[in-house]
């Protein structure tokens, strides 16, 4: 295991960081486990073995982020490449896992020191001053597998260059429970959000609510179940020349309609779901619908074969301007204080990872809980077997990130996406029934982010 | 004459009390140097920067308070923590004074109550949160499943979590319920210390229970009253563990306060000067509080 050379200076700025907020930072010390330990015999991933020794001999590289706790298998996947690279490498290699890693990426930012690579699905943006430019590795990638989806540089891209490289997307399906919508006499999942309204009404007087995570609680469903509608409605944030967009006839004809959506269709909670709620609701019986990756299913497979049996998963309906897909990308970056050797590492681990031939191990794994960021995946086995997640394989194309219809990321954009605020939109639209005064309140709040940034 | 030799001359040294006092003191207050003073006057000159995380810190003067107290945020921070602060304090204040009383009558289970009260006090805060979040959980309130679907009391759920000042009065029932078993265990601590004779001998001269608890326990226990509530002000207006666990600070912002603000400001956003700003701007209300205090228990004690 690595040994974290840790200067005095550098204890002392980390100290000043995390004396913030009244021992805010201890919570999240606290709360950390131990770095993760090598296993003795990595397990067999399907993944292909990394490259031949180059000339990293001695190299350090400590990797951090969060635990996949919505599909735990994933981690392994990782652990396994990374430690398999790692020794025939001759690399030092420390991999440490914590749900509020934030505050860790920032002591390491601050100290210089700790964690090389980070994972996480925060926007870069808001990281990019200490972030290595990785624009070799990523465009070497992007070449490789025929080049990136929009969502992928939107995202990963800052000032004209990469400084993370897209892990994948998590995209939104909608979850349903196939046989409560057959007993409505609704054989074939709606096609629009009016076909929506029409079959929610009829289940929620059966107590059979839909579920939308119309929420800030959520930085995951928050951050996509609102941009359906929203979307759809033809609304969006941003202009692609940069400028505002969000104060619109388009959004107040989104908001209309989730209001009457959550009032005839919905689970009066859905307001302040957090990012579990919806699972647990689905699977408890008390929703009939709700916008979810697969983690509601492949638990239920195991846990609850009634409802998998009972639930089938569909693309999203389309609305006045179409139909949308709303998608997150978790990601890789470097952080800066990484240099020579350690850098070359860094780099040669992702480079590796991220490969086509490596990375479908880890899609294969995740059953359509991650899709690819490129097209070549069309064509690799990566794709869930089971037919109630086939539809994996269209939506991977449909998805936009928060941010649309910006070309690229931006501060702003990404705050407003940290801050969960469209989720908000919904929230207080749906919750006080006043589309016009939500917006109001939103447009504050985003004028607060102007200021503050 | 014998010169004295070197463990003659330091055992001497550590004899008197003027070097052995300082020596003694030295580990704490390197400690303490280190600990709290060097991150609190960091954090003070941070709050004058544009520090941004992985940026240069360059010295902006009085630029970030300005951007805050421009911002509806702040304004909800400061108004979420005032309000916050002062109903929970006013709540924990006369529910423990009420029941350190009742625990200084005796009564049968006497001691197995003051155990069970201690009970919300010794949980680890994340724990009970959980446990809370679980009773008003916007999906699946045990609460509302009691009253909606069992006893059908009620037939829409109650807004636990959803509506902004049932969020608030949520947060303020769940610290209150936290915070009364210290409040309680110390003023009965303080009421038991008052001497029984001269409460008997009111009682005999014809004072009422109120007027002898008014007129000669209260004044007794007063600086005790007074630490508690000045200890008790600085835990709830830097509260973080409890809005940052259950609500986020919402909804609509209703209940984000100083602690969580400079969270989401420093570690959420990266936004690091601004967010030791809003701490700084905490610092006076506090400031303010501890000198009021420390005059008030100083003329009790020359009183």
């Amino acid at each position: 295991m690595k040994q974290t050379k840790l200067t005095r200076r550098a204890l002392l700025k980390g100290a000043g960081i995390a004396a913030l907020g009244t021992g805010v930072s201890a919570l999240a010390a606290c709360s950390a486990p131990a770095p993760t330990p090598a296993p003795a015999k990595p397990a067999d991933t399907g993944a292909a073995k990394p490259a031949a020794p180059v000339t990293l001999k001695g190299a350090k590289v400590n990797w951090l982020g969060g635990a996949w706790s919505f599909l735990p298998e994933l981690d392994p996947v990782i652990d396994n490449f990374a430690n398999d690279w790692a020794k025939q490498n001759n690399v030092t290699l420390t991999i440490e896992r914590d749900q509020n890693f934030g505050p860790k990426i920032q002591t390491a930012i601050e100290t210089g020191s700790g964690a090389n690579i980070i994972q996480s699905a925060t926007p870069p943006a808001i990281y990019a001053k200490s972030l290595v430019d990785i624009s070799s590795v990523a465009e070497a990638l992007s070449s490789e597998g025929g080049g990136y989806l929009p969502a992928g540089p939107f995202v990963a891209k800052n000032s004209g260059k990469w400084i993370a490289v897209p892990l994948g997307q998590h995209n939104w399906f909608m979850n349903y429970r196939e046989d409560w919508f057959k007993e409505e006499g609704i054989t074939k999942f709606p096609d629009t959000w009016d076909e929506m309204l029409v079959a929610g009404k009829k289940l929620k007087a059966k107590g059979r609510p839909f579920g939308m995570t119309f929420s800030d609680k959520a930085a995951g469903d928050g951050n996509a179940a609102p941009y359906l509608i929203l979307w759809a409605f033809g609304a969006k944030e941003f202009n692609p020349d940069g400028s505002l967009a969000l104060d619109s006839k388009e959004t107040l004809a989104a908001l209309e309609y989730a209001i009457q959506f959550h009032n005839d269709c919905g689970d009066p909670g859905e307001v302040a779901y957090d990012d579990g709620a919806n699972n647990s609701g689905f699977l408890a019986g008390k929703i009939s619908m709700t916008a979810n990756v697969n983690t509601i299913y492949l638990p239920a497979t195991k846990n609850n074969p009634a409802v998998a049996a009972g639930m089938n998963h569909a693309i999203p309906p389309k609305g006045p301007a179409g139909r949308f897909g709303a998608a997150t990308l978790p990601w890789w970056g470097i952080l800066g204080h990484t240099k020579g050797a350690d850098l070359d590492a860094a780099k040669d681990l992702i480079k590796n990872f991220f490969s086509v031939k490596n990375l479908g191990a880890f899609y294969k794994a995740g059953q359509g809980y991650i899709l690819p960021m490129l097209p070549k995946f069309e064509s690799e086995p990566i794709w869930p077997a089971d037919p109630k997640l086939a539809i994996a394989k269209d939506m991977f194309k449909l998805a936009l990130p928060a941010g649309y219809a910006l070309p690229n990321n931006n501060k702003l954009s990404s705050l407003m996406q940290e801050k969960v605020l469209i989720g908000k939109l919904f929230s207080q639209a749906c919750s006080t029934g006043n589309a016009k005064a939500a917006l109001a309140g939103v447009m504050k709040d985003i004028n607060d982010l102007k200021l503050l940034s | 004459m014998q010169t004295p030799t070197l463990s003659a001359k330091i055992s001497r040294l550590l004899h008197k009390d003027s070097t052995l006092g300082p020596i003694l003191l030295s580990p704490g207050f390197l400690f303490l140097a280190v600990m709290m003073a060097y991150p609190f006057f960091y954090a003070i000159y941070l709050s004058f920067t544009d520090k941004e995380v992985g940026g240069a810190a360059n010295f902006t003067g009085f630029e970030n308070y300005e951007k805050l107290f421009s911002t509806t945020l702040f304004a909800k921070t400061v108004v979420n923590s005032l309000v916050y602060t002062s109903i929970a304090l006013v709540l924990k204040f006369s529910c423990g004074m009420a029941l350190a009383l009742l625990l200084n009558r005796p009564f049968i289970g006497q001691r197995f109550a003051k155990a069970l009260m201690l009970l919300p006090w010794i949980l680890p805060t994340a724990f009970s949160t959980m446990i809370w979040q679980w009773i008003f959980s916007p999906a699946f309130s045990v609460v509302n499943e009691v009253l909606v679907n069992k006893l059908h009391l009620i037939s829409q759920p109650l807004p636990f979590l959803r509506d902004e000042t049932w969020a608030m009065g949520s947060l303020i029932f769940i610290n209150l319920w936290r915070g009364l078993p210290f409040f309680a265990i110390t003023f009965l601590a303080a009421i038991q210390s008052v001497s029984n004779e001269i409460i008997e001998a009111s009682r005999i001269d014809g004072a009422s229970p109120w007027q002898s608890f008014w007129l000669i326990v209260f004044p007794a226990i007063l600086p005790v009253v007074t630490i508690v509530m000045l200890i008790s002000t600085i835990g709830t207006l830097g509260d973080f563990d409890l809005p940052f666990l259950l609500t986020r600070g919402g909804p609509n912002n209703a209940t984000t306060m100083f602690a969580l603000t400079t969270y989401n400001l420093s570690l959420g956003s990266g936004l690091i000067g601004l967010g030791s700003a809003v701490t700084m701007t905490m610092f006076p209300f506090l400031l303010v509080l501890i000198i009021a205090s420390l005059i008030n228990v100083r003329r009790q004690q020359q009183g």
